[in-house]
């Protein structure tokens, strides 16, 4: 049994013109890709669009890739980028009833988070199951917060990484990362019937926090 | 969001919590969290969040393969498609953006009906005919595709034999672009389409070009919108230039610019190389 290439090979294949090699290396990664795409955007069609966009980006800009930074970050990066222009598109378009057909039960929130923020996915947040709880308590966290712990907690991302893509200093990653964290963590615990769950506990230097966030 | 829920201020505990659940955690940080129930629990907490982030709803099949189909699609098209000095320039509307992917998915559902049938009658026959059936499905399915690729620039060539046109599909549109008369012709009729996505004024675009996260791909932003992710070629442009419309010269993706002093214009790629030159 043949020994699968690493990225690195599998790229320079691909920049070669291999074209078994691009597709060995797209399917490695494109569910990550999707799932960076759908925790960013919010919502299956958005997520599909956007990854599909950044999946032809990546062949537009394989021959440019040079493998400083691995595969993953840089196909990270342009799911990141391809789902905040997929967002910027969503808030220039009106409302497509029933977007989404194929996820009724996610519309309602699905339609409402048009800005950086919902501020009103909070409060929804305990009427929904786990999976749409998460959606809506994102939805409800600044893109600043969202994108960072989205691209540590489901690309697996280290901080270097995270602050290479979104250029701001590997600190300003790290706190946005405890500051989002703190927020999800407040949003779903509150949800869940948990006045004063961890995440919650006033400290001395607790910062206030933006929307439905704080008590 | 104002600058104060911006700022970086944070609770300590959330921080040392999100360090340790990191791993990146000093050894004396490492200490002072398992030595707190309290912080032990606000680790327990992210951590619940994290597996609640990392549980994305599977992808459909039809979504990855019609990706996969669109991407393919990109690859086996010619980046450069002959054009004579003499072309017409034909915009294409931006709806065309939407085509590609529709079509793709939909060659995608053709791919898993086929691989639907093919797996049925595989239920009667051996494996090997099976994944016979699966692979002449793929091949349909990726000739779908390319044949969809293949009429969005036949149609132009049918048209015109030598136009310029958008290549679309992706997170931007740029015009194709491969001679040097092609580009005097897109300042000349001034292609910037206004229904096409060609990208938002250079003066929005370049404030924000150091961004080192924009290069590759970056879709293009309205002049009303403040981002950071833009295409890199805009802070190449001089004072007395403006920009006039994504392009792709010769296979490269770039922007065309108007001198707007001496009536000159560049196509200019992402390194700043000016990739031509024509007169006013």
């Amino acid at each position: 049994m043949a020994v699968p290439l690493d990225d690195a090979a599998l790229v320079r294949a691909a920049q070669g013109g291999d074209r078994d090699a691009l597709d060995q290396l797209f399917r490695r990664h494109y569910d990550r890709v999707f799932g960076v795409c759908r925790r960013i955007t919010g919502n299956e069609a958005d997520a599909a669009d956007a990854a599909q966009e950044a999946m032809i980006a990546m062949v537009r800009g394989l021959t440019r890739f040079d493998g400083r930074a691995s595969f993953g970050t840089w196909a990270y990066r342009i799911a990141t980028n391809a789902s905040l222009d997929e967002l910027r598109r969503r808030r220039r378009r009106p409302l497509v009833a029933g977007r989404d057909h194929h996820h009724d039960h996610r519309n309602d929130h699905d339609q409402v988070h048009h800005e950086q923020a919902d501020p009103s996915a909070g409060e929804r947040v305990e009427q929904l199951g786990d999976r749409e709880q998460i959606d809506a308590a994102l939805a409800a966290l600044p893109e600043d917060f969202r994108v960072p712990v989205v691209l540590r907690d489901v690309a697996d991302l280290d901080y270097a990484e995270i602050a290479a893509i979104l250029d701001v200093p590997v600190g300003t990653v790290k706190s946005r990362i405890a500051r989002g964290r703190g927020m999800l963590a407040s949003t779903i615990s509150r949800a869940n019937g948990n006045h004063h769950d961890a995440s919650e506990r006033p400290t001395p230097a607790h910062d206030e926090t933006p929307g439905t966030m704080t008590q | 969001m104002t600058d104060h829920e911006l700022n970086d201020e944070l609770n300590p505990q959330h921080e040392l919590a999100s360090a340790y659940l990191d791993g990146v955690a000093s050894p004396d940080e490492r200490v002072l969290v398992e030595a707190s129930p309290e912080l032990m629990a606000l680790v327990a907490s992210f951590t619940s969040v994290r597996a609640l982030l990392a549980d994305v709803p599977p992808v459909a099949v039809a979504t990855r393969e019609g990706a996969l189909v669109a991407a393919f699609a990109e690859f086996d098209e010619p980046a450069l498609t002959p054009a004579a000095a003499d072309a017409a320039i034909i915009p294409l509307s931006a709806t065309r953006r939407w085509a590609r992917p529709v079509l793709s998915v939909a060659a995608a559902v053709l791919l898993v009906g086929a691989i639907g049938v093919a797996a049925k009658g595989g239920l009667s026959g051996d494996d090997k005919s099976s994944s016979a059936s699966m692979e002449t499905s793929a091949k349909v399915a990726s000739a779908d595709a390319a044949t969809e690729s293949q009429m969005t620039s036949g149609t132009m060539t049918a048209m015109a034999p030598s136009t310029i046109g958008y290549i679309g599909g992706g997170a931007d549109a740029a015009l194709v672009i491969d001679t040097p008369e092609q580009l005097q012709a897109l300042a000349m009729n001034t292609l910037v389409d206004t229904s096409a996505p060609t990208g938002g004024s250079p003066e929005t675009t370049a404030a924000a070009s150091e961004n080192t996260a924009s290069a590759d791909t970056l879709a293009p932003s309205t002049p009303d919108e403040s981002t950071s992710y833009t295409r890199g070629a805009l802070r190449c442009l001089t004072e007395e230039q403006e920009f006039l419309a994504d392009i792709q010269y010769q296979g490269t993706f770039a922007i065309a610019a108007r001198d707007t002093v001496t009536g000159m214009i560049s196509a200019i790629a992402d390194d700043c190389n000016v990739l031509a030159i024509v007169g006013p």
